[in-house]
């Protein structure tokens, strides 16, 4: 009874009741697929589905992935690694040279609300730093970002940094100037033009 | 009643907030300055600031009010920019208004065949010649970001292929701060020198930082650049609210006013007295795609607010009209394309710029140029308002011509009516059947026609020969220098 509020707390927002219902029903021995998929996944299921309809935006999409993390953070400890699942690991960044960082905000906000494991870089990576943190973090998606036109040549060199240093790992890009077209000239597996382009690309990535 | 000094001109205009909210929003940048600070990450600017009273703890620099005060009271409260032969073109000052070209695009929507298409420096020529020729366009920025030259060394072509093509004012964005130095040579050259170019100006740099609260170092670099050759600059933030800044307009506005006084108060403290602006820009953000409009109904009202304040300062304002979502010209380029001209012209924008882009600010297309050129010109007749005089009460005309009579043939008329109406270039006013059977243009077709027709009739003012010459010296030289090849 008690996961359905838990699912209530992620689609209200509510950060702080969805870490101490979590932590309650976890206390009440309840099962921890269950609380994860049903009061943790299916809500981020929903609220995507009143996004794609248009009738949740953005911030609110990101309220809520803020409550499920909350309430991720409680059981993921708890998991065992096979039983975690999640949807994959994303390195996030944005290129050497760019300190713009708005729109990959976005892109690592939407992901880990999605259910990907995100580890957010920052700005103003080397492309070694990009490939050391996906062996270490074992990635399954490096994604990249830059604003300016002048640092598209440093996307260029992360990707084929990643490829010689034997990441193997796939590779999308985004940021205004960025285009389909550079993306294939480059090697990047995917690129896409808006924050939720962007997690669904990931999905269909990593599908 | 006795009448004496009577005012003659009436002309529409606007006021958004009281003084009282003028006063609240100007505490609160300040607010903003003193207890937050920007993340400068120039380590000499640190050390200027610290030295001049500021409160520096690592890389946060937090600036006392009295220091913002005094570099308000150095700023000049206005200036004068020259076009690229040295006569003088605008008063950027007060409420007097000048709308100017949009900027930067990596993508192109062709002038002659309308396909979009990544920008190419011919592109920035071809925009240039055609925003010299229009009469409402009163200043230029290098329409586009050329991606078929080395990006590191794109900035010189793009300012190259503009000045070479309009004698209009430029402000430039410039990609390094290298790549600024270098313009300001290619500008010099034209000027006939470092000097005269500082007598009479013919163009803007256009600093941005990064909202919310970042100052680059790269961008620090150029304040100083334009600063030391006391050249004006026009600060440009931009806030995304609700994303960079708060959702709300008056909290955007107020962090919109802190980014842009820090840049001030950079410059000032550099070099005293030296001119700039207090601009600043509201990139509203969709909520549903998360991505910048340029056509959102909030952008005027931030940036008209953002304006009152400045100008409480007297300091010049920069504006962004003339810019739609739209991918085609179609009615919503028109609506967004109307609404934001004529909202920053009545609230009094100095530098109102971005008239020409498209698809977001993703292109840059001179067929909306030429929208925005045609809207400028009706904006325009609006703002200079009429005469309530006895000429133009016209009662000796009234009586004479009497009741069931006609003005068309009277002396008055004839006098007055090229100053009272303003004439369309390319909005139709056709009657029906003459429209079908001219071809039943839309004004799509009909702007494509007005463009090919000032890319033949129109001849920009040339550069002299040597002029040409060291320009292209400098961009090579350049060009080399800032790529290491």
């Amino acid at each position: 009874m008690a996961v359905k509020d838990i699912y209530q707390a992620v689609v209200g927002f509510d950060e702080v009741k969805a870490a101490e219902l979590t932590r309650a029903e976890v206390e009440a021995g309840a099962d921890l697929q269950v609380i994860l998929n049903e009061g943790l996944i299916a809500p981020m299921d929903e609220v995507g589905r009143l996004f794609s309809e248009g009738q949740l935006f953005v911030p609110e999409m990101l309220m809520a992935a803020q409550a499920m993390k909350a309430g991720l953070a409680i059981i993921k400890p708890l998991l065992a690694e096979t039983d975690a699942k999640p949807r994959g690991t994303v390195v996030i960044g944005t290129v050497k040279g760019d300190l713009h960082d708005i729109g990959k905000n976005l892109v690592a906000m939407m992901l880990e609300g999605a259910g990907f494991n995100v580890v957010d870089l920052g700005v103003d990576v080397e492309p070694g730093r990009f490939a050391s943190e996906a062996l270490s973090h074992k990635a399954d998606l490096v994604a990249l970002s830059a604003l300016l036109t002048t640092t598209m040549p440093a996307m260029e060199e992360t990707v084929s940094t990643l490829k010689e240093q034997g990441a193997g790992v796939r590779t999308m890009i985004g940021g205004a100037p960025v285009t389909q077209a550079f993306a294939d000239k480059i090697g990047a597996q995917g690129y896409a033009e808006d924050a939720p382009s962007a997690v669904e690309l990931a999905r269909r990535l990593l599908s | 009643m006795i009448q004496t000094n009577v005012t003659q001109k009436a002309s529409p205009r606007f006021r958004m907030l009281t003084d009282d909210q003028v006063e609240a929003l100007s505490r609160a940048a300040m607010e903003v300055l003193d207890k937050v600070g920007l993340k400068v990450l120039h380590p000499g600017v640190r050390k200027m600031l610290r030295s001049a009273g500021a409160f520096v703890q690592d890389e946060r620099v937090k600036v006392p009010e009295h220091i913002v005060n005094q570099c308000l009271t150095s700023a000049p409260k206005g200036w004068v920019l020259y076009d690229r032969q040295g006569r003088r073109a605008l008063e950027v000052a007060g409420r007097n208004s000048y709308y100017g070209t949009s900027t930067a695009s990596p993508n192109t929507k062709d002038a002659l065949s309308g396909e979009y298409h990544q920008t190419r420096v011919e592109d920035l020529a071809l925009a240039a010649k055609v925003a010299d020729a229009l009469e409402n366009i009163d200043w230029v920025m290098p329409m586009g970001s050329a991606q078929d030259v080395p990006a590191k060394a794109a900035d010189l072509h793009e300012f190259q292929a503009t000045v070479t093509n309009t004698t209009k004012p430029i402000v430039f964005l410039s990609y390094s701060s290298r790549g600024a130095e270098l313009i300001y040579d290619m500008a010099a050259e034209v000027a006939g020198g470092a000097e005269r170019l500082r007598e009479r100006p013919f163009l803007v740099l256009y600093p941005e930082p990064i909202s919310p609260l970042v100052m680059p170092a790269e961008v620090a670099d150029r304040i100083l650049i334009a600063a030391d050759r006391f050249l004006p600059q026009m600060m440009g933030p931009a806030i995304q609210p609700g994303a960079t800044g708060p959702v709300t307009m008056a909290g955007a506005v107020a962090q919109g006013l802190a980014e842009s006084l820090f840049c001030l108060v950079v410059a000032q403290v550099r070099r005293p007295g030296c001119p700039v602006g207090l601009g600043c820009n509201f990139g509203i953000m969709d909520m549903a795609q998360a991505l910048m409009s340029t056509g959102a109904p909030e952008m005027s009202l931030a940036l008209a607010a953002q304006a009152e304040v400045a100008q409480s300062f007297g300091l010049p304002t920069w504006g962004l009209a003339g810019a739609t979502d739209a991918k085609v010209l179609d009615g919503q380029a028109g609506a967004e394309t109307a609404y934001h001209i004529l909202a920053q012209g009545l609230a009094g924008l100095n530098l109102i710029h971005d008239v020409g882009y498209m698809d977001m600010s993703m292109a840059c297309a001179v067929e909306q140029l030429v929208l925005g050129n045609e809207v400028i010109g009706m904006a325009k007749r609006f703002f200079s308002g009429f005469e309530v005089s006895r000429e133009h009460l016209a009662l000796e005309v009234i009586a004479q011509v009497g009741p069931a009579g006609h003005f068309m043939q009277q002396r008055h008329t004839t006098e007055h009516f090229r100053s009272q109406l303003w004439r369309p270039r390319v909005f139709t006013r056709q009657p029906f059947e003459a429209w079908k059977s001219g071809g039943a243009k839309d004004v799509e077709t009909r702007i494509r026609e007005e463009i090919r027709r000032i890319l033949q009739n129109h001849r920009p003012q040339p550069l002299p020969e040597s002029t040409l010459a060291e320009l292209d010296r400098i961009k090579v030289q350049g060009e080399k220098e800032l790529t290491g090849r």
